[in-house]
């Protein structure tokens, strides 16, 4: 089922234009503007229960989208369909059926405890009482914070506020959930727990995730398909394997220590990059040779130690072309 | 209805959270007696030696001076911390928040910024009321008691809507508003019996800053009063005042959110 829709969505935002020679006083009595397209003709469709990690550098124009799909900002040109709607049109009706959470920004009450924000919330989102009762206890055991549930929200650590606003967000069953860069200054603990409780979250609701974030382990682990957006432009959007293969390097790196001091190998996939003493290593273009036939060719000739594979990471092919 | 009921909900936590500092919250609470408490004493005092004030007596301005004090504590326990938020309402996230939720954004802003601190105001002028109402040994028909609640209402809802609309434009200049004046220092000068000024500064608090409507031309109804300058009429038109300035203030706020749709963070 289609939930979300964006045609050659188009957002330019207006912005100062400083030029240099001109005084103060003429900026003061006529500043200048000029605009500046922070979304560039995007289009894309999301289906129910999908999980996509939206991921791009800063400035790419991540969170202007999440801002047009939730009905902050309206598109200058293009259209976009959440729910079938125009969300800056149903703004009430299609905030009952998603759920947002902007990085660190908290939605809590500073002063009273986390279950009183719950209860603000299951008013505001009109809950039935044994929804809310259930949704909220399975929502508590998910990410672990029944020891911090009557502690004032001030007194709480970033790692548990940040798992209370997703708990927020998802406890009147939104259909659509939005996240904004949700694992931002956590430790790995933390970040393991979020990453479980999305991906169960998801499969036991079909809830449908969208999240940006810079941590390529989120986007590993969590997502099953790539957006990829740069300049406001949308680079790529497929499944994860599909982007590895479309921008990993051609070759990967063979490492092999030897049991004892060797010659490097003769062969015309083999190109010897450095060897010392007992470790060599070998570049080898994955068109040419399997990973598999490698290491079964070194095993089966030599006395080998350890034998390792190295091939380019999400990190390295998005820092590869982040610096494009 | 069901916005009304977020609303009371959201207000609710917000005093709860307040009880949380119980010794700020009553200092709070004195420091604002004792501040207004010597305003009134000093009004009283100064028209007692007077003997009138533009045909006022001592207890008759300070019935008019409580129905002017608690519009306005009213009016602004709903508006204060949202216009101190304007200038940077539009660039910390505070709207990207309201419009995510399901009730209109404005109302989500009016409920999260609600002032709890003015309940202070609001004690103090209700004894203030109930002394004077005493004291000038009034007896009303039930209708007359409605009116006294009616605009009260009204002018919690003219002082609310005149501090929205002289605050609002702070969204766009991001800075003070300039036109905040209009609202924090002139509306001071409503607090006596605006006959007392020259007829062109009448004008302007009956006509383009409307303050004369919170208390002076309604409380002419029920003290029998007659200013004999302006139609007898207009001591019936604060309704009419508080519907017209509602709908000012949401066509400013209509403006000014537009621009920020498009305009962006």
């Amino acid at each position: 089922m289609l939930q979300i829709e964006l045609s050659n969505v188009i957002k330019d935002y207006k912005i100062r234009d400083r030029q240099d020679g001109r005084s103060g006083f003429s900026e003061f009595l006529r500043p200048l503007y000029k605009s500046q397209r922070a979304v560039d003709d995007i289009s894309f469709t999301i289906q129910k229960g999908e999980m996509v990690g939206y991921i791009g550098p800063n400035g790419a124009g991540k969170s202007t989208t999440i801002k047009l799909l939730t009905g902050i900002l309206t598109p200058t040109s293009g259209t976009v369909q959440v729910f079938d709607c125009d969300p800056c049109k149903n703004r009430i009706n299609n905030s009952l059926k998603m759920g947002v959470v902007f990085g660190q920004r908290s939605q809590m009450i500073w002063d009273l405890p986390v279950r009183d924000t719950f209860d603000m919330f299951r008013v505001m989102y009109r809950i039935k009482p044994q929804d809310f009762s259930r949704q909220r206890d399975m929502l508590i055991d998910m990410l672990d914070m029944s020891d911090f549930l009557k502690q004032a929200v001030r007194q709480l650590s970033l790692g548990q506020r940040m798992r209370a606003n997703l708990a927020l967000c998802f406890l009147h069953q939104p259909q659509v959930v939005y996240l904004d860069e949700p694992t931002i200054g956590l430790d790995v603990l933390v970040k393991d727990k979020i990453r479980d409780f999305l991906k169960k979250i998801n499969k036991e609701q079909n809830t449908t995730i969208l999240l940006t974030t810079h941590d390529t382990q989120d986007i590993e682990e969590v997502a099953q398909r790539l957006m990829l957006i740069d300049k406001g432009k949308l680079l790529f959007d497929g499944g994860q394997t599909d982007f590895h293969d479309k921008y990993k390097d051609t070759e990967y790196i063979l490492e092999v220590v030897f049991v004892q001091p060797t010659s490097p190998i003769v062969h015309t996939n083999f190109r010897l990059q450095s060897h010392k003493g007992h470790k060599h290593s070998y570049k080898i273009p994955y068109a040419q040779m399997s990973k598999g036939d490698a290491i079964s060719y070194v095993a089966s000739r030599y006395s080998v130690a350890d034998i390792r594979v190295r091939e380019s990471s999400l990190e390295d092919i998005l820092k590869k072309m982040y610096e494009r | 209805m069901h916005s009304f009921r977020v609303f009371l909900t959201i207000v609710k936590h917000l005093f709860r959270a307040r009880f949380e500092y119980p010794g700020s919250f009553i200092s709070g609470i004195i420091a604002q007696w004792i501040s207004y408490g010597i305003s009134m004493v000093m009004l009283f005092l100064m028209i007692w030696n007077f003997g009138s004030l533009a045909g006022w007596m001592p207890f008759e301005i300070i019935f008019m001076y409580a129905v002017w004090l608690l519009s306005y504590a009213l009016g602004a326990s709903f508006t204060f911390n949202l216009c101190l938020s304007f200038p940077q309402i539009a660039i910390n996230g505070t709207l990207d928040e309201a419009y995510t939720r399901p009730i209109p954004p404005f109302l989500y802003l009016l409920a999260t910024t609600y002032n709890t601190g003015y309940i202070s105001h609001v004690i103090l002028t209700i004894i203030a009321l109930a002394v004077s109402i005493i004291q000038l040994g009034i007896s009303w028909t039930a209708l007359q008691w409605l009116w006294l609640l009616l605009i009260i209402v009204c002018g919690s809802v003219i002082n609310a809507c005149m501090m929205l609309i002289c605050d609002m434009p702070a969204i766009r200049t991001r800075s003070e508003s300039p036109t905040g004046i209009f609202f924090w220092q002139v509306r001071e000068f409503t607090q006596y019996p605006i006959t007392i000024y020259p007829r062109a500064i009448l004008f302007v608090f009956t006509a383009i800053l409307p303050f004369g409507f919170v208390s002076f031309y309604p409380i002419q109804v029920l003290l029998g009063k007659a200013d004999g300058i302006m139609p007898q009429l207009t001591m019936w038109l604060s309704p009419v005042v508080a519907v017209l300035l509602v709908g000012v203030t949401m066509l400013c706020w209509k403006y000014l959110s537009r621009e920020y749709e498009s305009a962006g963070t």
